[in-house]
């Protein structure tokens, strides 16, 4: 990350320009398939000699069962809501994202700040607190948005595992039900990730294609970032032990 | 209701700039809560808060009282000393900056106190006292323990 930045007010005690690796941020709503791809890109990278780090919301020691606990009793407002998610991501940016770029890691982020955007803004139809929360992120070098209709993402997530409350947005009273709720939740989502999308430079791919065309896609998109440098030089790639 | 609140907003201005943390982001964190209608900062100068908790109940520091994360001084009075004087100098800025009520805590604790009822009791002499509950206090909203304070 040569010319690296903070999104806003960032870390006093760390220049970013420092880290090595490559930042990449896989965004799109629920259910758009981002974890699946986001494996098959970890595969695909480290084959080739490069080190991969996969980093996900509320996948950080500190804060997942606290936020596992606090969607349980579904008692969340708008500010401890978009804070437990910040905190969360705090943790993993200093615990993993900056220890992996630093060492010239690829980190793979499953969800990234807009995500966190995007949910706050349809609660509190205001954006600039949450972006000022999140200024201490660092700016990825790549956004790719899975993106969907709407329509498309309910038929595919009702044959796969469901609606749950917070995924329908049932805290908003959006709906009679959890049907109803998730479509007008989901369509606000992508409606702000849409325009995101123009304010961000996101990379935007098609979620409704088949997975190889979106998985090809993405390994375009990608490839451009990729450099020689970054890649173990003693271990040839036969050599690596494939993830299971 | 009246709250009392056993520290605020201010606590974090002063131990997270202390951190590194970037004084223009921690007031924007913050920008939700609501102003106080009184806040008292109780000043005590550094060598008086070290004698205070060593020679106290407690007699030691905790980890991060003493800043010992940010590896100011091997020795945990030392750091306590580099640390806590760091976040008495953020403090200095943040009583002129939101008006806070400076108290002299180094003064006995019924002095400190006959001052505080006084200032509080001309603050609240329009209130007129409002009770739900008649001494039976229950808190309804959260599933979880009530968490305790520092």
């Amino acid at each position: 990350m040569v010319d690296a930045q903070y999104f806003g007010d960032g870390l006093t005690n760390l220049n970013p320009s420092d880290l090595k690796g490559k930042l990449i941020a896989i965004e799109g709503t629920d259910g758009v398939g981002r974890s699946t791809h986001i494996e098959m890109l970890q595969e695909w990278l480290e084959v080739q000699g490069y080190g991969v780090l996969t980093t996900g919301w509320t996948r950080s020691n500190l804060m997942s069962k606290t936020i596992e606990m606090a969607k349980e009793g579904n008692i969340l407002d708008r500010w401890s809501f978009s804070l437990l998610y910040a905190t969360d991501f705090a943790d993993r940016l200093e615990h993993e994202i900056i220890p992996a770029l630093r060492s010239g890691f690829i980190v793979l982020a499953d969800r990234y700040i807009y995500t966190a955007f995007a949910r706050d803004f349809v609660r509190s139809g205001n954006r600039q607190w949450v972006r000022d929360v999140f200024g201490f992120a660092l700016v990825p070098d790549l956004v790719c948005y899975l993106r969907i209709d709407v329509e498309t993402l309910v038929l595919r997530v009702i044959e796969t595992k469901g609606m749950n409350f917070w995924e329908s947005g049932m805290d908003l009273r959006l709906g009679s039900d959890l049907y109803d709720s998730f479509k007008k939740y989901q369509s606000l989502l992508i409606e702000e990730f849409d325009k995101m999308a123009e304010e961000f430079h996101f990379e935007v791919i098609d979620a409704r294609k088949s997975p190889d065309e979106i998985q090809d896609a993405l390994r375009s998109k990608i490839q451009p970032l990729l450099t020689t440098n970054l890649r173990s030089p003693e271990l040839p790639s036969d050599r690596l032990i494939q993830p299971a | 209701m009246i709250v009392l609140a056993d520290r605020y907003m201010y606590t974090a201005f002063a131990r997270d700039v202390a951190r590194g943390v970037s004084p223009e982001w921690i007031r924007k964190l913050y920008s939700f809560a609501i102003t106080p209608d009184m806040a008292f900062y109780f000043k005590v100068p550094i060598e008086v808060a070290i004698s205070r908790l060593l020679g106290g109940t407690r007699g030691q520091f905790k980890y991060y009282e003493a800043g010992m994360d940010m590896n100011l001084s091997p020795d945990v009075t030392e750091s306590f000393r580099i640390f806590q004087s760091s976040i008495l100098a953020q403090y200095e800025k943040i009583v002129d900056e939101f008006q806070l009520i400076t108290m002299d805590a180094t003064k006995d604790i019924e002095a400190q106190q006959n001052v505080m009822r006084q200032l509080v009791g001309e603050a609240l002499k329009d209130y007129k006292p409002r009770r739900g509950t008649h001494g039976r206090r229950t808190v309804f909203w959260r599933r979880f323990d009530e968490p305790k304070s520092e």
